[in-house]
């Protein structure tokens, strides 16, 4: 099942190709805050070098956050569109188990199991889960949090049973907490498994998943956050010539 | 076959233009959503336009009997609005193009307005004036081909609709007031009060709406809640006159001075019952021919943005995959 996955949720997209058993191609990029400019020739760049027209794609896998709203949203609206109009199933899933699945690949992991997923959610906090790891999959042990990364380390350190991996852009934004918390064992800074891969969308082994309007009406982001009426200024769309 | 898409402000619209022949209008309206906040809150209108769009699309090919591999071309608005609400819409409109292998042309919202004009029943054609009068906006401009717009005149501040709205607001009715605002003047007397006119000066051709809100305020506030309660529709209607009157003298004074004999509405103002009565003795008595087109296609609404879409090419390859959004910009650029 030739599968494409998207994730907007961070500032650095990823794109991936591919079917249960592997990879066949993947981009990743820094978007910044350009999502909507930036995707689409990604899209066709991927689709283009493996020489895949978009009507041979059976499936759409899509990052669902919790991460930059802007971001998601591009993201999600791609995938839901290419569904509705390919007629192709869709399969939302969380940017921060995806995250988790990365680093669960980290070398001299062995004995710990325990990791934690974090995405910066700006204004001084953080998106966080944590996660355990068996085999090859994670599942996850928490809520998700959005709490400012103080907080967050002293409820993971609380919450888990013993000390955890910890990667994402979270962690990256506030290096002096997490990585001098003794509980929390940081990916280095440099390592690529703080970003999120595209590739961990991918649909599993035996995913039996048919096209379904209503399913794919469903696929929204993970807020976690309210909309914050107080602090957003409401509509005035002065002057528009210029 | 166009599908258009209109995703700038708080109604999530699609629609299905074939030539001349307008197969689907669909708007999905989300005031009720907004209303406890008093007015738009954008991170709200983007939530919800990505609930709704696939959902108002796939509304908008039914209704019109159409599939989507017959659609040749994708029309969007990319400026401008709302720019979370904005995304949705031209994210969508690219993957739908590029499933479908049509083309995409991104529309301004203010040419969207203008060009609902050349939809049925009574296309209208340039030159005219055009007036667009809104929640969102206020502007006047000479439209002497369907391409070459002039710039007239605009707000300064305040949206002509805006400025109902908050007179509504002050007056204790629910938002959006404008309707409602003018449901109440009816029975009103207009000369019961005055308030100002912004800008009303000879040759003047802007508009103004913060002060004569100002003065609504202070007029409720010095007025007296007794006072208030028992004349609240002569109030009503001698605040809604100064904004229709503003309306009403400066378009007037343009199509003269422009020597210009037909004058064309658009936006949600032009429902308003006293701008369409005045404007319309007006223009009779001075041999102007007035197109007002039906309150659906007034709003805001996908089908005016595949009435525009008709007169611009698709933008080229590679561009149009990079196609963006922004808040601001108005006609042709
Ligand atoms: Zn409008």
């Amino acid at each position: 099942m030739l599968a494409l996955a998207i994730d907007t949720a961070t500032e650095i997209c990823s794109i991936a190709l591919g079917n249960s058993e592997n990879v066949i191609g993947s981009i990743s990029f820094e978007a910044g805050r350009s999502h909507l400019e930036m995707l689409f020739p990604a899209v066709e760049q991927l689709l283009g070098r493996q020489n895949i027209d978009a009507r041979r794609l059976e499936f759409i896998a899509v990052g669902t956050g919790p991460g930059n709203f802007s971001g998601l949203r591009v993201g999600i609206a791609t995938c839901r569109a290419l569904s509705q109009s390919l007629g192709i199933p869709l399969q939302g899933s969380s940017s921060l188990a995806a995250l988790a699945a990365g680093a669960a690949g980290s070398p001299g992991l062995q004995g710990q199991p325990l990791l934690m997923a974090a995405i910066n959610a700006r204004r001084g906090q953080v998106f966080a889960q944590i996660y355990r790891k068996h085999n090859r999959k994670v599942t996850p042990l928490s809520e998700i949090y959005c709490l400012d990364p103080g907080d967050l380390v002293e409820v993971v350190t609380k919450a888990a049973s013993g000390p955890m991996v910890a990667a994402g852009d979270g962690v990256l934004a506030y290096p002096e907490i997490f990585y001098s918390a003794p509980a929390i064992q940081a990916l280095p800074p440099q390592d690529k498994r703080h970003q999120v891969q595209a590739a961990h969308h991918l649909p599993e082994a035996g995913c039996k998943k048919k096209y379904s309007p209503q399913d794919l009406m469903e696929v929204l982001p993970e807020y976690v956050r309210e909309p914050d009426a107080d602090k957003t200024v409401l509509l005035r769309k002065r002057q528009p010539w210029q | 076959m166009i599908l258009a898409i209109e995703t700038s402000c708080d109604d999530t619209c699609a629609a299905i233009l074939d030539g001349d022949n307008l197969l689907a209008n669909i708007v999905s309206s989300q005031t009720r959503f907004h209303a406890r906040y008093g007015g738009v809150v954008p991170e709200v209108a983007s939530r919800r336009h990505l609930e709704l769009i696939n959902l108002v699309v796939a509304e908008a090919l039914t209704v019109a009997g159409v599939e989507l591999g017959q659609i040749r071309r994708l029309a969007v608005t990319t400026r401008p609005g709302l720019i979370g609400a904005l995304l949705v819409g031209v994210a969508t409109a690219k993957a739908i193009a590029f499933a479908c292998g049509a083309g995409l042309v991104g529309v301004s919202h203010l040419e969207g307005h203008i060009a609902a004009n050349y939809l049925q029943p009574e296309p209208a054609s340039p030159p005219f004036l055009c007036l667009i009068a809104s929640g969102g906006h206020t502007s006047m401009i000479y439209v002497a081909a369907e391409r070459d717009f002039r710039l007239i005149g605009r707000t300064l501040d305040d949206a002509a609709g805006e400025a109902l709205d908050k007179g509504a607001r002050l007056l204790g009715l629910d938002y959006p007031g404008g309707a409602a605002l003018d449901a109440l003047a009816s029975s009103g007397d207009p000369a019961f009060a005055s308030f100002p006119i912004g800008l009303d000066r000879a040759g003047n051709f802007d508009f103004s709406f913060s002060g004569v809100k100002t003065a609504l305020y202070y007029y409720l506030r010095d007025a007296g809640a007794e006072m208030v309660q028992r004349r609240r529709a002569d109030i009503a209607a001698s605040y809604q006159k100064a904004v229709i009157s503003a309306l009403v003298k400066k378009v007037i004074a343009a199509a003269r001075s422009l020597n210009c004999s037909q004058i064309c509405l658009a936006g949600g103002v032009s429902a308003n019952t006293v701008l369409r009565r005045r404007l319309g003795q007006e223009c009779t008595s001075r041999g102007i021919s007035l197109r007002i087109p039906p309150p659906e296609l007034c709003t805001d609404n996908a089908a005016m943005i595949a009435s525009a879409a008709r007169f611009l090419p698709d933008a080229p390859h590679p561009e149009w995959l990079s196609m963006g959004a922004r808040a601001t910009g108005g006609l042709l650029v």
